[in-house]
């Protein structure tokens, strides 16, 4: 079944804004390009590719991975520390260095006034495997306490709102890939009904496992040879690790303590394909319906969206779904960008790693380039930025999620 | 050819050298137990080795519930001995480590 573009309905705009733009006042980032924010933005800006062969996956039929160097961070010396998950352990010092950029104190704060929602695909699917290998080899007394506080999908969510103190509401999302992005429109929707006065935005995710990497080659979705988002020769993504925060406020709060804003986020819409567990609609129809109607929420138009920051995967599916949507709804043809070039793909992490760069895109002006991208695949009529880093003032950027399960969210963020 | 009595007291001298080695290997070996529990406190813990004192109380070293049933698998894996987690609350440093020892000797 497939449906004709005509058939995307796109939902009428919504009444002017009953709810204010989050602000956006710190950004976090430790990723396979660097363990913190301007490592990382340098490797993404230079389009350094952090692919390479991973000893720890060697033997399998694709053995390519996108790894955060070490990690250093005081927040993760504290007592305890070493029995978190990877995943953890990246979102505890993502979001202390958003917290340290927006000059928040935790000991100061009233905890009761902050939210902490985090977006991850797979749980801590390294400590799972540690501990399944010791209950094979030396029985079911040597499973560690600690395998459950690492592995269930919610305790990068606790570790983050014990570490800092947050009383408020905490919520983890699952949408796949989507869950950065889909954690920041929950984040944002929290803020807007009064449920907090600050909500810390965490995608987290570490999932390189023989296991997990073997799943995603058996679903035909890795490369084995690189990165090339809407390359023509792009055979699969690479698989990464990392974790991407933000602090959101209310506009009210950040104001009142004069907090520096670094942007606004200013629209967000999710959808669901419905179509298929693992491949996109084949007119992106979830992912048109999700891009137009966060537009909508944000009350711009189109023509308004000065660069894009596109989910491009590397896929041979992905991207050319994804170019189509984005000829269709962006006629005037913004600059496209994809960080899984560089970065790999995230995974759960991937959507708020993105924001955070595009957050970064915004306040300097510049559209990264897509690492890896040579030949663009001649069926997709889209200015996607290769080679060099491309100078271009934007006053609003869209950036595209979209999961395995069919979900897509996306956030329109805009300039400060 | 010598005396009854001097192959006696020869004999308790053998004894008591033995005894005495016996007694520093045993020492030695009380001290290495203290060393290597407190490798795996600082390690796998991130205790501050400033607070590795022997009459330091273990449920302050190992500072919730999780950290006790972990460290009676550490102990159990690194070292070979089961210990149960009454005797990690109710212990200071010294004194679990000497329980660690004695069950090592005797097994």
């Amino acid at each position: 079944m497939t449906l004709a573009p005509a058939a995307v309905r796109t939902p009428a705009p919504r009444p002017p804004l009953a709810r204010a733009p989050a602000v956006v006042t710190g950004l976090g980032l430790v990723t396979p390009g660097g363990s913190e924010l301007d490592s990382t933005w340098s490797a993404v800006l230079a389009g350094r590719r952090t692919a390479a062969p991973d000893p720890e996956l060697a033997g399998l039929p694709v053995s390519l991975s996108c790894r955060v160097p070490a990690l250093e961070h005081p927040v993760l010396r504290r007592r305890g520390s070493a029995r978190l998950d990877r995943a953890d352990r990246f979102a505890l010092a993502a979001v202390a260095q958003a917290l340290e950029q927006a000059g928040l104190d935790p000991g100061a704060w009233d905890g009761s006034r902050v939210a902490v929602v985090t977006g991850g695909g797979l749980g801590g699917v390294r400590t799972q495997d540690q501990a399944m290998a010791r209950f094979t080899e030396l029985g079911p007394e040597f499973v560690s306490p600690y395998f459950l506080t690492g592995y269930l999908m919610n305790m990068v969510c606790a570790n983050i709102a014990l570490c800092f103190g947050v009383t408020g509401p905490a919520l983890s999302t699952c949408t796949a890939c989507a869950s950065g992005t889909t954690a920041l429109g929950l984040a944002r929707e929290l803020l807007a009904n009064g449920s907090c006065d600050i909500a810390l935005v965490c995608g987290a995710d570490a999932g390189i496992t023989r296991l997990t990497v073997t799943g995603f080659a058996r679903l035909g979705a890795l490369s084995d040879t690189g990165s090339r988002p809407f390359d023509a020769s792009r055979d699969g993504f690479v698989i990464a690790e990392g974790a991407g925060a933000l602090v959101l406020e209310r506009p009210e709060h950040a104001a009142a303590r004069a907090a520096r804003p670094l942007a606004h986020l200013i629209g967000y819409a999710a959808s669901t394909d419905a179509h298929h567990l693992v491949s996109p609609h084949p007119e992106g129809r979830g992912a048109e319906q999700a891009v137009r109607a966060a537009l909508a929420d944000a009350g711009v138009r189109p023509e308004d969206v000065g660069h894009v920051n596109a989910h491009g995967t590397s896929t041979r599916q992905n991207d050319t779904v994804e170019a189509a949507v984005l000829r269709r709804v962006f006629p005037h043809r913004p600059p496209v960008t994809s960080a899984k070039g560089a970065l790999g793909h995230t995974l759960g992490a991937a959507g708020a790693i993105e924001a955070a760069l595009t957050v970064l895109a915004l306040t300097e002006g510049t559209v990264p380039p897509t690492a890896g991208l040579d030949v663009a695949d001649a069926g997709m009529d889209i200015d996607v930025v290769a080679g060099e880093a491309r100078a271009h003032p934007s006053s609003v950027a869209v950036s595209t999620s979209f999961g395995f399960g069919g979900h897509n969210a996306v956030a329109v963020l805009a300039r400060a | 050819m010598t005396t009854s009595a001097q192959e006696s007291a020869q004999e308790s001298a053998q004894e008591s050298t033995g005894e005495s080695a016996r007694q520093s290997e045993q020492q030695s070996q009380r001290e290495s137990v203290f060393d290597l529990i407190g490798e795996l406190l600082v390690e796998k813990f991130e205790v501050p080795s400033a607070e590795l004192r022997r009459e330091a109380p273990m449920r302050d070293l190992l500072t919730d519930s999780l950290m006790i049933v972990e460290m009676a698998i550490c102990v159990h894996e690194t070292l070979g001995v089961k210990v149960e987690e009454g005797e990690l609350r109710g212990t200071a440093l010294g004194e679990f480590a000497e329980i660690v020892a004695a069950r090592r000797t005797g097994r």
